[in-house]
């Protein structure tokens, strides 16, 4: 049991924690925001996975090309081929296999319907064919490698997510690999996926 | 230090009035959403053919001190990792800066506001990682989901 001097201690604590204006700024986020952090973050763990495979990752964006500064990623899901703003990508080389990596892009899936990928991986000569006939990208095939389903949970994860991304990769044909990536651990998720994986 | 329910609805109720006061209006519905989800629990190991025909698992409300831990841990997605994977994202993409834009043929601004990354990492922010650290040594992290 804590006695009242220590109880005071940590609530003057916590006050001076959450008065601090970096605590402020932070605090008043979007939530959109850390959503979209979370995904440009799996994307850079992807990029770093590449170059620590010995291959190479160069970001670019759609408009000005190699190293767009500043980077521009989709606020919010949309066409692989918009050219409305820079929207950057990261274009990837392991071995013989060039692809790319996109963040928020709609594909379209092997019932037709159309979904979207918070993170993927997709051959390069599809995303190139995609931009030169402002198309929309397809999840079959060899086209649509991998898909990561990001969330920046602000509440305790339920499986609500869960069940729709196993009906999402179900609609993407052989994907090499998939994932559904967040930032707190959920036994109830895990159950959930050891059971439809 | 090892809280009471007592002491620990008294801490609630003064970290809640300041998150109201910062207006965190998102980690405040994020908590109440983690209410309404309740702690899944194991059911006690008793014997009986009925306990046979059930799932062994139920749902309650959370403790006091379990909310405690619950925005506690709030806290820690918001000041502490938010601003670890700013850093991890500037070093990995080796971009100064990332903005957020959204595709406005499509998607009004308003309801998704453009961003950019040195909103997640403010000026001073090891101090606050620092202050968040101090808390944690009071109040250690405890698991309270069981199942």
């Amino acid at each position: 049991m804590a006695n009242n001097q220590e109880l005071d201690e940590l609530l003057s604590a916590i006050s001076n924690l959450l008065n601090l204006p970096a605590a402020q700024q932070l605090l008043q986020l979007n939530s959109n925001t850390c959503e979209r952090a979370y995904e440009a973050y799996v994307l850079s763990l992807c990029v770093e996975a590449v170059r620590r495979a010995g291959g190479t990752a160069e970001l670019k964006g759609i408009l000005s090309g190699p190293n767009p500064n500043p980077v521009v990623l989709r606020g919010a899901p949309g066409s692989m081929a918009s050219r409305n703003q820079n929207f950057a990508f990261a274009s990837c080389a392991l071995r013989n296999k060039q692809f790319e990596f996109h963040v928020d892009v709609e594909y379209q899936g092997t019932s037709g319907a159309p979904h979207e990928i918070d993170v993927s991986m997709c051959d390069e000569a599809h995303a190139e064919a995609v931009r030169n006939t402002n198309g929309r990208p397809k999840a079959d095939g060899n086209k649509l490698l991998m898909a990561f389903e990001c969330k920046f949970y602000e509440s305790t994860p339920g499986v609500g997510l869960g069940r729709t991304f196993v009906g999402l990769i179900s609609d993407c044909g052989a994907l090499r690999f998939k994932a559904f990536v967040a930032n707190l651990t959920s036994e109830k998720l895990g159950l959930y996926f050891s059971k439809s994986s | 230090m090892i809280l009471t329910e007592d002491d620990a609805a008294k801490l609630l109720h003064s970290m809640l009035n300041l998150l109201q006061s910062s207006s965190a209006r998102e980690v405040l519905d994020g908590i109440e959403e983690s209410r309404r989800l309740g702690i899944e629990e194991l059911l006690p190991e008793q014997k009986g053919l009925e306990l046979k025909q059930v799932a062994r698992t139920r749902r309650r409300p959370p403790t006091n001190v379990e909310l405690v831990q619950i925005v506690l841990e709030r806290l820690h997605q918001r000041l502490v990792v938010l601003p670890t994977l700013a850093s991890a994202i500037s070093k990995r993409l080796g971009a100064q800066d990332v903005l957020w834009r959204v595709d406005t043929e499509f998607v009004s601004t308003d309801r998704f506001p453009e961003a950019r990354l040195s909103d997640l990492s403010p000026d001073s922010v090891d101090n606050l990682m620092l202050a968040f650290a101090e808390i944690r040594k009071l109040i250690p992290v405890q698991t309270i989901e069981r199942v």
